[in-house]
């Protein structure tokens, strides 16, 4: 058996790819709602070792703070809603996968099987599950993932916040755990490094700085973005994202938690009989690989202060990342 | 770009067509014994960026696949006739079986082993002498375990691919659920190739595969050792290759719902994420290795793969459910839809170093809204 490929099939699966300039969304419907992201932007951070890392983000350019969010500003949804989601690349091509969204192949956003985007591309798509998403470039994924061209993507049920989904657990305050991990020799590679047959070294990941929600270990400890205040008896929901190359080990010290969504899809609803809530008893590992997405309820019932455990394991060994320094730490307040 | 040509010899996908197709035959006759015959060799194998390097493969002799997927009934009695024709004594190993259950085989001998497996579900088979070195330079594939005839079947009558006394609730209620309102469209069936596909997930560290070739032993626990994947595979093929291959490719209409099996040969834990279909995490497997069921069956566009971890998924080819209701089926865009599969741990998406995405992907289409529509 002999596999003849096509010369310029091959190139385009990579490193030729299709370009769109002025394509039209097909089968276009009025939108309920429009968001328009410009990428890719650089924020430039400094670690807690005084390094400057660059990072690129999608802004809202509608929003000043947007410039500076780190992951990019979420975008937020109703089940049902009809969403037109705008990429406007202003440096470079770029796409946007709405991760979880099961959309037509054009507004699916990978390069290789589709187009990147040189200029505008409206991407269309009707959320049909509330829960938690995220978007992110997928041009060069490897490398602008890591860079840190993401950020969630939130779909609430019809009626708005306040549940899960529509039957589903109502909660009184909203957390976003989002642990990443950052190579800095990653972070000064060309935007198509790699790409085109050079090895770059994109096969060793060997981060040196662990952050969740953009936040920098050892910060996330006292960070009020990363820290959950709540009162004894509030219903505490977490949209869990894990957007590191690791594996990652969350450990809730002292409190229950229990799993109601999963990669956007509801455990318990009665639409799904063959998916159950998860019960993770306080102080027991949960482990997510890249992508996985986990919403968990915790409703504390004494007051105190509990250590949430963020580990950082390595793909091949499982040993945490970086000698043993890959963790954060954060933490829920209750009072 | 490297690449030396474009032209790839001995495609292990597309050897083991016929031989898979020849294993669904079969298994619709009433089978109480099954003989196989499997050659360890040393070869060269041609990556995607066109480098050749130095691996080793169980092969068939007969249609000369690489690596073939073995495929039996349950409580057959299987025979394997092993020949090493490496350099080094080498022990057949099944995940979830004892790792000495079977005799080392010495370099140049002939041993024929005999087995019969109560669980339907899927297992990994492999080298273990020298713990994985054997199976990650490429001594490894997959062994499936079919139930046969009735015994697979939920209570309300719908075909699944495990035993009666294994299927638990949940993998009941999802495999009934298909073909209906939800789901609408087709049940799962037995038998039909097309519904049923293999992703078995591997990785190459050529500094591995040098230090093989010297015919040295290895001792992976070493420093020396530590594994640092280069290249990424699903049945041996990475890349362009891998998303072009019929036989990993599904493919079809909406509402021919398709079993893949998922497993990993290598030694990262992946992070397979499929696009346009959430999935149905059908089975894991349990401390001992054994497939299981799962009680809790959960969709996801993510799932975890650890080293020697196997789990079936059923890709319900389902309209993908956010394109507008307003806009399906597509009238401007056309069929087939096309969806990658890419492990999200995305240093699997590289070649060398680079040369994205000439790794772990493939893609799986959607043909068309209903199978003879006129779109």
């Amino acid at each position: 058996m002999v596999i003849v490929r096509d010369p310029a099939a091959f190139a385009a699966f990579g490193c030729a790819l299709p370009e769109t300039a002025g394509l039209v969304t097909p089968d276009r419907l009025t939108p309920d709602i429009t968001f328009v992201r410009e990428g890719a932007k650089s924020i430039f951070s400094t670690m807690p070792d005084g390094k400057i890392v660059e990072f690129w983000n999608f802004i809202d350019a509608r929003d000043d703070k947007s410039k500076s969010m780190f992951p990019s500003k979420a975008i937020r949804v109703r089940q049902g809603q009809v969403v037109h989601s705008t990429l406007d690349a202003k440096k470079n091509a770029h796409t946007i996968h709405h991760h979880g969204m099961n959309s037509s192949t054009y507004n699916d956003g990978v390069g290789h099987v589709s187009f990147e985007v040189h200029e505008k591309y409206t991407y269309q798509f009707q959320p049909q599950s509330a829960g938690t998403y995220f978007y992110h470039c997928h041009k060069n994924t490897v490398l602008h993932f890591e860079y840190g061209m993401y950020g969630l993507l939130i779909v609430d049920p019809p009626e708005g916040p306040g549940r899960l989904f529509k039957g589903g657990p109502a909660y009184d305050v909203e957390a976003f755990w989002v642990p990443d991990d950052v190579d800095p020799r990653w972070h000064t590679l060309a935007h198509d490094a790699g790409m085109c047959g050079d090895d770059v070294g994109l096969d060793r990941f060997d981060p040196k700085y662990f952050l969740v929600t953009g936040v920098p270990a050892p910060l996330t400890e006292t960070d009020p973005s990363v820290c959950i205040n709540a009162r004894v008896g509030q219903r505490i929901l977490v949209r869990h994202l894990n957007a590191s190359y690791s594996v990652l080990r969350t450990t809730i010290e002292g409190l229950d938690a229990t799993i109601y969504g999963v990669d956007g899809r509801p455990l318990g609803h009665p639409d799904h009989p063959w998916a159950k809530p998860i019960f993770v008893p306080a102080g027991s590992p949960l482990e997510t690989v890249t992508a996985q997405r986990r919403d968990l309820i915790i409703q504390p019932t004494r007051p105190g202060r509990y250590r949430v455990k963020f580990e950082f394991l390595d793909w091949v060994a499982r040993r945490i990342q970086n000698n043993g320094a890959g963790v954060a730490y954060t933490y829920i307040n209750v009072t | 770009m490297r690449r030396r040509d474009f032209v790839a010899y001995g495609s292990a996908g597309a050897l083991t067509a016929a031989f898979v197709k020849q294993q669904v035959d079969q298994e619709a006759d009433a089978q109480t014994a099954v003989n196989f015959e499997l050659h360890m060799e040393e070869i060269f194998e041609e990556m995607i960026d066109g480098e050749v390097i130095y691996a080793m493969t169980y092969r068939d002799p007969v249609t000369r696949a690489m690596r073939p997927p073995l495929r039996v009934r349950r409580k057959t009695t299987v025979s394997i006739k092993l020949v090493n024709k490496t350099r080094r004594p080498r022990r057949f190993a099944i995940t979830g079986f004892p790792a000495t259950q079977f005799p080392v085989v010495p370099s140049g001998a002939t041993t024929t082993i005999q087995f019969n497996i109560q669980r339907p579900g899927s297992y990994i088979y492999h080298e273990n002498t020298e713990g994985a070195a054997g199976r990650v330079v490429g001594l490894h594939g997959a062994l499936i375990v079919t139930p046969g005839g009735a015994n697979g079947a939920t209570p309300a009558g719908s075909p699944t691919p495990y035993g009666n006394d294994a299927l638990t609730p949940a993998v009941a209620a999802v495999f009934d659920a298909m073909g209906k309102s939800d789901f609408p469209g087709d049940k799962w069936r037995h038998g039909l190739p097309e519904r049923e596909r293999l992703w078995l997930f591997s990785s190459v560290d050529p500094r591995i595969n040098q230090a093989a070739e010297t015919g040295n032993s290895i001792d992976m626990s070493l420093p020396v050792y530590f594994f640092r994947p280069r290249y990424f595979t699903i049945n041996g093929l990475s890349g362009y290759d891998s998303a072009h291959d019929e036989q990993i490719v599904p493919k079809g209409y909406v509402g021919e719902p398709t079993l893949i099996r998922t497993m990993n040969a290598g030694l990262c834990t992946h992070a397979p994420h499929i696009h346009g279909n959430h999935v149905f995490c059908l089975s894991d497997v349990d401390a001992a290795g054994m497939p299981v069921c799962n009680t809790n069956v959960l969709e996801l566009d993510t799932w975890m793969m650890p080293p020697l971890g196997r789990k079936d998924i059923l890709l319900p080819f389902r309209r993908p459910d956010e394109i507008p209701s307003a806009a399906w089926p597509p009238k401007e865009e056309p069929f087939p839809l096309l969806y990658p599969m890419h492990c999200h741990i995305e240093m699997s998406q590289t070649a060398s170093g680079g040369q994205y995405p000439q790794g772990m992907v493939t893609h799986w289409e959607l043909l068309g809204p209903k199978r003879g529509a006129d779109i």
